[in-house]
C-alpha cells in the first residue's frame, strides 16, 4: 500500500515536470519568433537602405551621389542583368543572391507616369521567390532621374522577403 | 492452535512490511537519482547553450560591425573587442571568433586584415574603391597591437604612410636591423626595396609574428600600380623568408596588402574587388550603349562610341582585364583605361551630355 503510494506521488511529480517543461518550450518558441521576425524587419529595413547607396543603381554625378535616388536606366540594365544572370547562374546573381536571398524588389513610379508598364515606369529589379509564404513588406518612397531627360520623377520601392 | 496460526501470521506480516519498506526505499532512491540525473543534465545543457550564445552574440556583433562600416564612406571607428579573431581563405573567406564554432563567410565582401587580430580594439577604416567610378567599399580592420615599421623612402610609401588608419601603431627607422622589439602582437616592417630587410638583432621571440611588405611602384613615380612583395620573419635563418608578391592597383589595394601583410589573403579580396569591377564596368557599358542609342546629340554619341577612343571602349578595356588573371601588365592597362575614362567624364560634365557615371 505505501509502495503503491509512493509509485504514485513519483509518477505525478514526473508528470509535473513534463508540463513544466512542455510550459516552458512553448514559451521559448514564441519568443524565439518574435525574434526572427524583428531580425526580419530589421533586414529588410537596412536592405532598402542600401539599396539605394549601391553604385550600380544611384544618381551620381561625377562620384558624387545623391540621397534616396535611383538612375531609371541603371534600374533596367540592372534588372536584365540580374534575370540573364540567374538563368545562367553565375557570379553575378551568386552576388545579389549573397545580399537579397529570397526576396522580391520592385519599383514603380507613382508621379509624373503610373501606366505601371515594365521598363518604362515599372521594373522588377530582382525576383527570387522562396518556398515559404511572404513574410515582410515594406515600401519605400523614392527618386528617379533620366539621365537622358534629365527628368525626375517619384516612385515607391517595395521589398518582399520571403521564408 | 489459534494462537500459534496468530503467531505465523504476524510473523508473514512483519516480514512482508519489511521487504515492502526495503523495496519502497529502493524505489525512492532510484526515483531520486533519475530526478538528479535530469537536473545535472538540464544545467549542462543550459550551461553549453550560454557559451554557445555568448560567442553568437560576439559573431553577431562583428558581422554588425562590419555592416554597418560598410555602408559608411570614408570613415573610421574603435571599438573594443577583446576577442581574438581569425580570418582565414581556403577557396571561401571566412571569419571567426576563436574559441567559436560559428564561422562566417564573407565571398563578397572586400575586407582586409591579418589573418590573426587579438587586442583590447578593433580599428576600422573604411574607403570605396573608384575605377573610375564607385565600386565597392573596402574595408580594414587592426588594432593597435600591431606595429608597422616604415623604412626607406618613396612615393609609393609616403601614399600608403598618408592612407593608414589614425590611431595605428606606425613608426619610422632608419635601422631595421636594430630596432627594439616591443612584445607587439604582429610587427610589420613596410619597405621599398628588398635589402633593406636584414636579421634581426633585438627580437627576441620573433616567431610567427614579424612579418614585411616590399612596395614596388609600376613606373617612374606613379603610385596607383606596382606590386606587393610578402615577406615573413625565419627566427632559425635570421631571413625574412619570401612568400610572393602580388600586383596592387589604386591606394585602397595598396593599404590592403600593407594592413593584410598575408599574401593568401590580400589575393583573396584582390579577385573579389577584380570581379565586382568586372560586373559594373558590364553595366557601365550597357549604360553608355543606351546613351548612344537614346541621344540625340551627335557630339555626345562620338564620346559614348565613337572611333577612335571613347567611353566604350575605355569599359571594355576595363572589364577585359578585370577579368583576367591579376597581374602588373593587366593593371597596367587598367590604369590607363580608368584614367582615360575619368578625363573623358570631367569633359563630358562640362558639355550637355549625360555623364558616364
Amino acid at each position: 500500500m505505501q509502495m503503491t503510494e509512493t509509485i504514485f506521488v513519483v509518477f505525478f511529480i514526473l508528470i509535473i515536470i513534463v508540463l513544466g517543461f512542455v510550459a516552458f518550450s512553448k514559451f521559448q518558441e514564441s519568443a524565439i519568433k518574435e525574434q526572427q521576425r524583428e531580425y526580419r524587419s530589421s533586414r529588410v529595413i537596412e536592405m532598402a537602405h542600401r539599396l539605394s547607396s549601391w553604385p550600380e543603381l544611384e544618381c551620381s554625378v561625377a562620384g558624387a551621389s545623391q540621397y534616396v535616388c535611383l538612375d531609371k536606366i541603371k534600374l533596367g540594365i540592372l534588372g536584365d542583368f540580374i534575370n540573364e544572370s540567374k538563368q545562367k547562374s553565375s557570379y553575378g546573381f551568386n552576388y545579389y543572391f549573397e545580399l537579397l536571398r529570397d526576396s522580391k524588389i520592385t519599383i514603380t513610379e507613382i508621379y509624373p507616369s503610373h501606366t505601371k508598364t515594365i521598363g518604362k515606369d515599372y521594373w522588377v529589379l530582382y525576383e527570387n521567390l522562396g518556398s515559404g509564404q511572404t513574410t515582410e513588406v515594406i515600401w519605400i518612397p523614392v527618386n528617379l532621374y533620366d539621365p537622358v531627360t534629365q527628368k525626375r520623377s517619384l516612385a515607391i520601392m517595395e521589398l518582399l522577403i520571403y521564408e | 492452535m489459534l494462537l500459534k496460526r496468530k503467531k505465523q501470521e504476524n510473523k508473514v506480516i512483519k516480514n512482508k512490511k519489511g521487504f515492502a519498506i526495503q523495496f519502497s526505499w529502493l524505489f525512492v532512491l532510484i526515483g531520486g537519482a533519475v530526478i538528479l540525473a535530469f537536473f545535472f543534465a538540464l544545467i549542462k545543457d543550459v550551461g553549453h547553450e550560454s557559451e554557445v550564445e555568448s560567442y553568437s552574440d560576439l559573431t553577431k556583433e562583428l558581422d554588425n560591425l562590419l555592416s554597418i562600416s560598410s555602408a559608411s564612406r570614408d570613415t573610421q571607428k574603435t571599438v573594443l573587442f577583446e576577442e581574438k579573431i581569425n580570418f582565414v581563405y581556403d577557396g571561401t573567406s571566412r571569419y571567426y571568433v576563436e574559441g567559436s564554432n560559428i564561422h562566417r563567410e564573407y565571398n563578397y565582401n572586400v575586407i582586409f586584415s591579418p589573418f590573426e587580430l587579438k587586442g583590447r580594439e578593433l580599428i576600422i577604416k573604411t574607403l570605396v574603391f573608384e575605377a573610375p567610378f564607385k565600386v565597392t567599399p573596402v574595408l580594414y580592420l587592426s588594432n593597435r597591437d600591431i606595429e608597422f615599421v616604415f623604412s626607406g623612402s618613396s612615393s609609393a610609401l609616403n601614399a600608403v604612410y598618408t592612407f593608414m588608419p589614425d590611431n595605428l601603431t606606425t613608426t619610422y627607422t632608419d635601422d631595421i636591423e636594430s630596432y627594439p622589439d616591443d612584445d607587439f602582437f604582429h610587427t610589420v616592417f613596410v619597405v621599398n626595396e628588398s635589402s633593406l630587410l636584414t636579421i634581426l638583432e633585438e627580437f627576441r621571440k620573433p616567431e610567427g609574428r614579424v612579418y614585411a611588405v616590399v612596395v614596388s611602384s609600376g613606373s617612374g613615380t606613379v603610385v596607383e600600380y606596382g606590386k606587393l612583395s610578402f615577406y615573413h620573419y625565419n627566427p632559425s635563418s635570421g631571413l625574412f623568408v619570401y612568400d610572393g608578391e602580388s600586383p596592387f592597383l589604386g591606394s585602397e589595394t595598396l593599404l590592403g596588402g600593407v594592413i593584410s601583410h598575408d599574401k593568401n589573403l590580400y589575393d583573396s579580396n584582390l579577385k573579389k574587388l577584380m570581379q565586382r569591377l568586372e560586373l559594373l564596368s558590364g553595366l557601365h557599358l550597357e549604360r553608355v550603349k543606351h546613351y548612344y542609342e537614346h541621344v540625340p546629340f551627335a557630339v555626345c554619341k562620338q564620346n559614348y562610341d565613337g572611333q577612335p577612343e571613347s567611353a566604350r571602349n575605355y569599359l571594355e578595356d576595363i572589364r577585359t582585364y578585370s577579368g583576367e588573371e591579376v597581374s602588373l601588365d593587366n593593371f597596367m592597362i587598367l590604369y590607363a583605361a580608368i584614367t582615360d575614362l575619368r578625363i573623358l567624364n570631367n569633359y563630358l560634365i562640362t558639355t550637355e551630355c549625360p555623364f558616364i557615371y
